[in-house]
């Protein structure tokens, strides 16, 4: 059904691309897009300890992973196209994950947004010290259905116009804590 | 914390064929010479093979390996609920959103990369690096399944091939996996070529057959007598793991 639509449809040079990059010797160290050290860390979080990992199983593993964020992206883009969205919106992402076949990412994410919400509300973003834990929101039976309120939420703090920075550059929404260079926060 | 690894099988017998899967059309290969070679490879609707065709002895045997695919499978898919349970736990006791397993700049800069991709909001990396992170712990939870299956400790690259060519949700993965690690998975599978990069959406390459080798001596139809440790079968409830999904895959 809807979730093999997108099989073996991507962008097929990058697919080549990757897929060679995965038998190079070495190659996916030298061109890697996410770091390794922080890749095998998750592996081996999922492990138990006695296992080994083979440094080829890590490199695939990690073309794998990129691949992920290209395929979901890819029609997370898709959707704000068709509805004439020049930027592409979290619950783009949300529906996503349900087209492409990744039921079970859509609650964990959904949780995941609203939890990122409340601690953005709380300024955690723009404070030296530690934001007060967030209550944890209990997940609604019904699933990740955005409620009218929300989708308006949602379109409001997306501005219509806004370059390739982060939205929160823009002083018109000078009230969220939006866009606040987290890649040098690492 | 870390799922609880998987206990060794008390069954040291691994033999494919268990194919209830329905999106895929099992074969059953039964012998009709005391040699191994099989006489011929006949698909069936969803049972492997007929029982009337086996002796009392063989069918026990075959018997028991079904019921030790079928423990093995229920026992997987305890693994993967228990993982989906803690990363809802994990994710609802979230309260640090400014530290995160996979640095932000690096995905914007991979959902960036494709041209056709659109301006993304300001959450968006924030959203893959926890979905990124999800996404590789549970295909390496699933490769690790097939390297317990295997009797190893170390995971290799033919054991996410595996976990791949296993799960629907990872066909978008197939044309990433080196070719020679398919062909490993699938050691004498009657597959004259590989399909090339790209297969077409419509097109099912890996509802080939998993010929059987049931019995490949008089009374020695397991065990070591098999040199195959990489074999294949499908898993039927993998599309009906809880929660309920609110779509089919085909």
């Amino acid at each position: 059904m809807a979730g093999n639509k997108k099989r073996g449809g991507r962008n097929m040079d990058q697919v080549k691309k990757a897929a060679v990059r995965s038998d190079g010797v070495g190659g996916s160290a030298t061109n890697a897009e996410l770091p390794m050290a922080n890749l095998v860390r998750l592996i081996k979080k999922v492990l138990p300890g006695k296992a080994k990992i083979g440094g080829a199983a890590k490199g695939l593993t990690h073309d794998c992973a990129v691949e992920f964020v290209g395929f979901v992206g890819d029609e997370a883009s898709e959707k704000a196209k068709a509805e004439h969205r020049r930027t592409v919106a979290p619950e783009d992402y949300l529906g996503s994950f349900g087209d492409l076949g990744f039921d079970r990412y859509v609650d964990p994410m959904d949780a995941y947004i609203h939890g990122y919400r409340e601690f953005e509300r709380a300024g955690g973003n723009r404070r030296v010290a530690p934001p007060p834990p967030a209550a944890a929101t209990p997940l609604t039976p019904g699933g990740p259905t955005f409620t009218d309120a929300e989708l308006q939420f949602l379109r409001s703090v997306i501005p219509s116009r806004s370059d390739d920075e982060y939205s929160g550059s823009s002083p018109a929404i000078g009230g969220y804590g939006y866009g606040y260079g987290y890649g040098k926060n690492m | 914390m870390e799922p609880s690894s998987q206990p060794q099988p008390a069954i040291g017998v691994v033999a494919g064929g268990s194919q209830v899967y329905p999106a895929y059309r099992p074969a059953a290969t039964v012998p009709t010479a005391p040699a191994v070679i099989p006489a011929g490879s006949q698909p069936a609707p969803s049972f492997p093979a007929n029982p009337d065709q086996l002796s009392a002895q063989h069918q026990l045997v075959y018997q028991q390996a079904q019921q030790f695919h079928q423990q093995l499978q229920q026992q997987q898919q305890r693994q993967l609920q228990q993982f989906w349970a803690e990363r809802l736990v994990d994710i609802e006791q979230t309260t640090d959103f400014k530290n995160h397993s996979l640095p932000l700049a690096r995905i914007k800069k991979i959902m960036k990369a494709d041209e056709d991709v659109r301006m993304i909001s300001a959450e968006a990396p924030v959203i893959f690096a926890k979905a990124c992170e999800i996404f590789i712990l549970e295909l390496t939870l699933r490769s690790w399944m097939h390297t317990e299956e295997n009797k190893r400790r170390t995971l290799q690259k033919n054991d996410i091939a595996a976990a791949i060519t296993r799960t629907d949700m990872y066909d978008f993965l197939v044309d990433i996996v080196p070719r020679d690690d398919l062909k490993e998975e699938g050691v004498g599978l009657p597959r004259a070529g590989l399909p090339p990069l790209g297969v077409p959406a419509d097109s099912y390459p890996y509802g080939y057959y998993v010929p059987q080798q049931q019995v490949p001596g008089a009374g020695i139809a397991y065990g070591g007598q098999q040199g195959h440790p990489g074999y294949l079968w499908q898993d039927p409830q993998e599309q009906q793991e809880e929660p309920p999904a609110e779509q089919q895959s085909d």
